[in-house]
């Protein structure tokens, strides 16, 4: 066997693929070279997995969670605009609906919704005649209204939420 | 006796928004990690920093974490191994060429054998000091391999490398050691 046959056995074994090899062995036995290379590669890898490592000095666990990104949490000052907002928008969306029902503008509305609601369902085939024309029909259609509008105003004040952040952050920050 | 969460069912709680089961897969290994570091860089408040903020990219990334492609340790050590090879890189970058030689006692070939400095030193430190000697690609193979016990799979995927690339990095560091070591004579190898 060859030389560098030996030492790719060699690396074999020091990397766990072969228990041993009896060419190996045989090759050893008679090259010196062979010999002292092998036993000098596994002096090494003694001396690597016999060596020891300091411990860290520092609280790891500590030191990362310290420098972990904080999450997303609404500061005080977010968390009170939030509720404070949302209260307006719906005490704004149940005076609405109260006004507007006190004052028959659904009626009037609701005739106006009906008469767009006629033009596109006669494309379908439908007819919402019989929604408009009844007193049911008319407090359903006031409902929906009032629910159409709390929806936008819902809706206006999130954006307007959204828009607010940067300046309550840095307003907190300071 | 209840068992302990697997690192599967630690990384579910961390993405569900529990940050405290990320401090538990921080004590669990934060050894490897660190001993990691530590064979890459021998410095200890370097390698500290480099655990700590490998711990923290895989934070940040965790959710692009999968166990189909690794195991989550394997994972991790890729991360600490590439921030602690950045780190050396960055530390090379600043200190002058002499004080590199001074500092990691590099000798160049034609000086006095290893053990002659060996002598008075334990086997730890001629190890720690061979180590850093060693090309960066050769140092991560053979502490991957013999250091931190992972198959060459494992090696080469922290390596990002094909595992024969890994066992040749593995099998030339090896006998680059054994010359800084002193157990091997220069012209044996030439």
């Amino acid at each position: 066997m060859r030389c560098a046959e030996a030492e790719r056995l060699m690396n074999a074994i020091l990397d766990g693929d072969l228990a041993n090899s009896p060419r190996l062995d045989a090759h050893l036995d008679a090259c010196s070279g062979c010999r002292e290379l092998y036993s000098a590669l596994r002096q090494t890898v003694a001396d690597l997995t016999s060596a020891s490592w300091p411990e860290p000095a520092t609280d790891i666990v500590a030191g990362v969670m310290g420098r972990l990104p904080r999450p997303d949490i609404p500061s005080t000052t977010q968390r009170v605009a939030q509720v404070l907002l949302g209260s307006v928008l719906t005490a704004a969306a149940v005076a609405v609906g109260l006004v507007g029902w006190r004052l028959g503008l659904p009626g009037a509305v609701a005739s106006s919704i009906v008469g767009c609601a006629q033009e596109l369902a006669a494309g379908f085939g439908g007819s919402l005649d019989a929604a408009g024309s009844t007193p049911g029909g008319r407090i359903l259609l006031t409902w929906a209204l009032s629910g159409v509008l709390s929806a936008a105003l819902v809706v206006v004040g999130s954006v307007a939420r959204l828009l607010a952040r940067p300046v309550l952050a840095e307003k907190e920050a300071q | 006796m209840r068992s302990e969460p697997t690192d599967a069912m630690l990384i579910h709680l961390v993405l569900s928004g529990d940050r405290q089961s990320f401090a538990r897969l921080v004590e669990r290994h934060r050894r490897k990690v660190f001993s990691a570091a530590m064979q890459t860089l021998g410095d200890r408040e370097l390698a500290e920093d480099v655990t700590q903020e490998a711990f923290v990219k895989a934070y940040r990334s965790l959710e692009a974490y999968s166990p189909t492609i690794a195991r989550f340790e394997t994972w991790l050590l890729t991360i600490a191994a590439r921030t602690a090879v950045d780190a050396q890189r960055r530390r090379r970058r600043t200190e002058s060429l002499e004080h590199i030689t001074e500092a990691q006692g590099f000798d160049p070939p034609s000086q006095a054998r290893p053990e002659a400095s060996s002598e008075a030193e334990s086997v730890s430190e001629a190890v720690h000091r061979a180590l850093r000697r060693l090309p960066e690609r050769q140092r991560l193979a053979v502490t991957l391999k013999h250091l931190q016990e992972l198959p060459f799979t494992e090696v080469a995927r922290i390596m990002g490398c094909s595992v024969n690339s890994a066992k040749v990095h593995a099998h030339r560091g090896r006998v680059q050691l054994a010359k800084y070591l002193g157990h091997i004579r220069e012209e044996l190898t030439a």
